[in-house]
């Protein structure tokens, strides 16, 4: 089976890979409750399930999951790159930004 | 799909699904009696903790509505409660004077009243055989479904949280819901990031703003630590699962809350509500503190939904662990009891749900969690605003 990757709500901007990816992979993009797939090409390896990009992102922009935001991106990101901890960061719980604010 | 469960009725209306005799410690020099009870006698759990001294008022009276709601889960057949002196406040006396009110049995053994650890061990050893020889006579009846109070929670979340088990456990609450069933939630900051879907699951702007309330006040005293949540929320299991913020949890969290609307919104270890629907209730992400909020509330039985496996266990609230990733099926099986984890080959949200919900109702007949048979009783923990003092 060609790897996988599920999207869960139309408007997101990450998907969730099904089991891992290696960078050069080609992805078939599954929309919850949508039929048809979309390809998209790995830019990086990916562990089991997690996050790749579904588009560019600039720095500052929205992550979309579930529709809505799970955070922000702390630098660009690019359609099939792996979307982490090293490229995301929270809006919520910055206790470390208060003093900035 | 069954409309019914075999279980224990109490004379306050509530059903339990065990029959078991309590041994609730008043404070942690109690402890010791408690589990060598337990130990000795069967079909005797023992709820044991560090707390019920040098708290401030806010805090022990916390501690004491979760030890009264332990007393009054309806798993509970009879209970007896161990205490050591005179905590003010949360004395043995005090919480078997309300857990009386549910006409349960309860006696106390009071350390120091008794003439010490040892006089007292034997006096709580022969009220746990008499209570035992009391209440185990009681044959099980067929029950509707409407007298599950079903609660739920998730720990050692990933991102297949979200995607398969999560979903899952929803579908599970609409049934219970939908046959006149309660489902209990929590997990306050499990919520950052899902206010929209508050907003529009409250069955009234007041429940929602409740929540919204409990939310505001999580994430204050986080933002008065100076730090950044990420590490400790979400943890550093989680983030290794891919979860890489806490509101990329939250809404994979949500994902248990189904379809239906939320009808209440309860403080920790708050007693739930007559009515059927959704309830959500004020508690920490920590696993432990949570559940046991839950279980004092009146839940029966509960779900925890994991994504890199899990030992938790209730002592009292019977607690049924399921993953969807098959990776963490294969570790930790020795401790859970459903893998959903063909849902990401093709099986249906329907066919996995059914499954969660068969094996509910065979926790309800009397089937055992493998960490029941275990012993694993792990997950008693009572969430605390303050410091001792």
């Amino acid at each position: 089976m060609s790897l996988r990757a599920l999207i869960i709500h139309p408007n997101d901007n990450v998907a969730n890979l099904i089991g891992p990816g290696r960078k050069g992979e080609s992805v078939q993009c599954i929309v919850e409750g949508q039929s048809g797939t979309t390809a998209i090409s790995l830019c990086d390896d990916i562990p089991a399930n997690h996050k790749f990009a579904r588009c560019d992102i600039e720095t500052g922009a929205l992550i979309i999951k579930y529709g809505l935001s799970i955070g922000r991106a702390s630098r660009d990101i690019q359609a099939g790159q792996y979307v982490h901890v090293h490229n995301i960061e929270s809006n919520r719980g910055r206790g470390d930004l208060q003093d900035s604010q | 799909m069954r409309d019914h469960f075999f279980g224990y009725p109490r004379e306050d209306g509530q059903a339990g699904i065990r029959n078991h005799v309590l041994m609730l410690s008043g404070t942690l020099y109690a402890n010791p009696t408690c589990e060598r009870v337990a130990h000795m006698v069967q079909n005797t759990i023992p709820i044991v903790h560090p707390l019920g001294r040098c708290q401030i008022s806010p805090d022990l009276a916390r501690t004491f509505k979760t030890l009264v709601g332990h007393g009054l889960n309806p798993n509970a057949g009879a209970v007896i409660v161990v205490d050591h002196f005179k905590e003010q406040g949360c004395t043995a006396d005090e919480i078997a004077h309300e857990v009386a009110k549910s006409g349960k049995p309860v006696e106390v053994v009071n350390i120091r009243r008794e003439g010490g650890a040892i006089q007292s061990l034997a006096k709580a050893t022969n009220l746990a055989v008499e209570f035992n020889r009391r209440i185990t006579g009681q044959q099980r009846e067929r029950l509707p479904l409407s007298k599950i109070v079903f609660g739920f929670n998730c720990g050692t979340s990933d991102v297949t949280n979200g995607l398969a088990h999560n979903r899952c456990v929803g579908w599970v609450c609409d049934r219970i819901i939908e046959a006149g069933g309660r489902a209990l939630g929590a997990e306050t900051t499990e919520m950052f990031g899902g206010e929209t879907l508050i907003r529009q699951k409250a069955k009234t702007p007041e429940i929602a703003e409740k929540i919204l309330g409990f939310i505001q006040d999580m994430e204050k005293r986080i933002l008065a630590c100076g730090v950044d949540l990420r590490g400790s929320q979400p943890t550093g299991d989680n983030i290794a699962g891919g979860l890489s913020t806490i509101e990329e949890k939250a809404l994979g969290a949500m994902q248990k809350w189904g379809t239906k609307p939320i009808v209440g919104a309860l403080d920790y270890a708050e007693r739930a509500g007559d009515e059927s629907g959704l309830w959500i209730m004020d508690t920490p992400g920590h696993g432990g503190e949570s559940i046991t909020g839950i279980a004092a509330a009146g839940s029966q039985v509960m779900s925890f939904s994991t994504g890199g496996g899990h030992t938790i266990n209730h002592p009292l609230m019977i607690t049924m662990r399921v993953t969807g990733n098959r990776e963490s099926w294969e570790k930790m099986q020795e401790t859970m009891e459903v893998d959903v984890s063909d849902m990401f080959e093709g099986t249906s949200l329907d066919e996995a749900g059914e499954r969660l919900f068969n094996e509910v109702l065979d926790l309800c007949d009397g089937k055992m969690t493998k960490a029941e048979a275990l012993k694993e009783f792990n997950a008693f923990a009572i969430n605390r605003c303050g410091p001792s003092v």
